[in-house]
């Protein structure tokens, strides 16, 4: 491809400078594709406190989400400077389409495993967007249409490893997400946790997909594309106002 | 290159980790620092890598001092070397910055910038370093500032840092963000063959007629590994053809116009920017790092609207990419400069203006991002 007007670089077909400047790579070239199913762009926001494994989970959904179904995704963070205790959180943007701005605007889901998160993050919900929290931890739900499994509970009662919390949510969050596949997550598990802990999680992981399925009721229902990009422009347009 | 071929290795990586690869894949084989937040998963990465690789070498040290000592040395002893730090760690290699840059040592720092001056934001993201990676080490030096947007440019920037620090014997700074470097994406990992990979030149001419810094047609003098039979003295002070210090004021001269022609001679190759929509555009935005992430969504969204907007995206920033950036400024009625400190890339773009357009910033230094609002605003 030589043929871009608008590219004035340098022209060495194979070196790594030419490379960075044409062979745009954005997201690394998934096909976007998923499973099957087209995404606009679908906000999650995971949040906790440091220690409860919450970067961890981001890492685990997001790479199930990128390499099991092959959406283009991007996962930040956001963590203090404490190395436990802190508020800490895992945002990811996920989409048939290559993602330019990384960082989450308005979520579509935001799970919290805290009454501080839960309380802090709440407003950057979408109008109808879910909420899914730890039922023990948060003691006061921000929302009456929260959905409530007490993840830290499951995890140290019949897991027996109160570490897997974050693997129990995540259970759920692949039950509720309607473009995740379980398998995915699993292959997720296996190929990033050292083997010895291995078993436990992916008990974890099933115990939390299970309990959902059991108590969550139906998966969230995906918005028209169509009345999304609305929403989307509107949200836009009311942010800049209120800036000025 | 376009033959079918089989699925790639594909991985949800970190920019910090992408880094790793990006410099595995150009030939590093050394590696010495000393970790400190939001670079630290370099240093991990590496730490797990190195000790697979053929030579490969890692060593942590007692701080960020040592560590550029260190990477100074093994480069001369012929490695491919780099180190990772950021604001703190790199306001001490910064000597050693200056020292590297005397004595045409090849190496390649990543910073990855954080919020605040001191210890300021260790967990958010910045770029207040610009300014400091082009001018951190006292004296005139020549040096290369390169940045990365996002994870599959980590690995090409990185790429690139290695290729430029060997071809043009200079350390090479990549300047990261927290967010580019803790971002994480699918990329598809690099194999051999990826990328095109240069050396440094070594000497041809027997030991006895080697001169260590003579004059050259690139004026890039060939570096021999220490060791290898060519005899060669490496000083700070200014020094003279053969390596020893000299303050004849014409040798002083001439020792210092070639470091600067060696890099200015080849602005071509050196200098990269990416142009989205440029070609047509009334507003510019000109911007770096996971800011220029935002300003690809409202660029697209100002187009949407009717605006015609444009993206220049620098990749260098040091050598300033002049010839890229001028001709833009006398074409379009608005330049919006968005960074995450009080204007230290602006300052350059203001320079090169010289008064033609509206140069307008967007200066963001409490720890957030800009948003793609925060700059639509601006342009639409």
């Amino acid at each position: 491809m030589t043929g871009a007007p608008k590219d004035k670089a340098p022209a060495k077909p194979k070196s790594a400078t030419a490379k960075a400047v044409n062979g745009k790579m954005a997201n690394g070239n998934g096909n976007g594709n998923g499973n099957g199913q087209t995404l606009a762009r679908y906000e999650i926001r995971l949040s906790g406190l440091g220690g409860q494994g919450i970067l961890t989970m981001g890492k685990l959904l997001g790479q199930a989400l990128a390499i099991g179904h092959g959406y283009y995704v991007t996962q930040t963070q956001s963590y203090g400077p404490e190395a436990r205790g802190g508020a800490s959180r895992a945002d990811l943007v996920v989409s048939s389409e290559p993602i330019s701005y990384p960082k989450t605007e308005y979520l579509d889901l935001l799970v919290a495993l805290s009454q501080e998160a839960a309380a802090s993050y709440y407003s950057y919900l979408k109008p109808r967007g879910a909420l899914l929290i730890d039922a023990d931890l948060v003691r006061q739900s921000p929302s009456s249409v929260a959905l409530a499994l007490p993840f830290t509970r499951l995890a140290r009662e019949k897991v027996g490893v109160p570490q897997a919390t974050n693997v129990v949510a995540l259970g759920a969050v692949a039950y509720l997400l309607p473009f995740a596949r379980i398998e995915a997550m699993r292959k997720s598990l296996k190929e990033s946790l050292p083997e010895k802990i291995c078993d436990a999680n992916i008990k974890a992981l099933n115990l939390g997909y299970q309990e959902a399925k059991k108590r969550l009721g139906e998966p969230i229902a995906l918005p028209d594309p169509g009345e999304d990009d609305v929403q989307a422009a509107r949200m836009d347009l009311t942010e800049i106002m209120t800036e000025d | 290159m376009t033959a079918p071929r089989k699925k790639r290795r594909e991985a949800f990586l970190l920019g910090n980790e992408a880094v790793v690869e990006g410099a595995l894949a150009a030939g590093c084989t050394f590696y010495a620092g000393y970790p400190i937040t939001p670079s630290t998963e370099i240093m991990e990465c590496m730490a797990k890598r190195l000790p697979h690789v053929p030579d490969g070498a890692f060593i942590q040290m007692e701080d960020e001092i040592a560590s550029m000592g260190a990477v100074i040395g093994a480069s001369l002893a012929g490695r491919k070397a780099m180190t990772a730090t950021s604001g703190p760690g790199f306001s001490l290699m910064q000597e050693q910055i200056g020292y590297a840059a005397m004595t045409e040592t090849p190496l390649v720092l990543v910073n990855v910038m954080r919020g605040g001056a001191s210890t300021g934001l260790p967990t958010s993201p910045g770029q207040g370093d610009v300014q400091q990676a082009r001018w951190g080490a006292h004296g005139d030096h020549p040096i290369i500032v390169l940045s990365a947007t996002d994870v599959p440019e980590c690995v090409e920037m990185t790429v690139a840092a290695f290729n430029f620090a060997e071809k043009y014997r200079s350390p090479v700074i990549l300047l990261l963000d927290e967010i580019t470097a803790h971002t994480r994406e699918k990329i598809e990992l690099p194999e051999p063959g990826d990328f095109e990979v240069f050396s440094r030149l070594t000497p041809t001419m027997p030991p006895e007629w080697y001169k260590p810094y003579e004059e050259t047609m690139r004026g890039v003098p060939p570096m021999p590994p220490i060791g290898s039979g060519y005899r060669f003295h490496v000083t700070g002070l200014s020094h003279d053809p053969l390596g020893f210090p000299t303050s004849r004021p014409e040798e002083v001269r001439s020792l210092t116009e070639r470091q600067f022609r060696k890099i200015d001679r080849f602005f071509e190759d050196i200098q990269i920017v990416e142009h989205v929509d440029t070609a047509d555009a009334e507003v510019v935005v000109i911007a770096y790092g996971c800011v220029a992430r935002s300003a690809r969504l409202a660029v697209k969204q100002a187009r949407e609207a009717g605006v015609r907007a444009g993206l220049l995206v620098l990749k260098t920033l040091y050598p300033f990419p002049r010839r890229h950036v001028e001709p833009m400024l006398r074409n379009c009625r608005l330049a919006v400069v968005p960074e995450l400190n009080m204007g230290q890339l602006s300052r350059e773009v203001k320079r090169v203006n010289e008064g033609y357009t509206t140069v307008r910033t967007i200066n963001r230094i409490d720890g957030q991002i800009i948003t793609p609002s925060q700059i639509l605003k601006e342009i639409a």
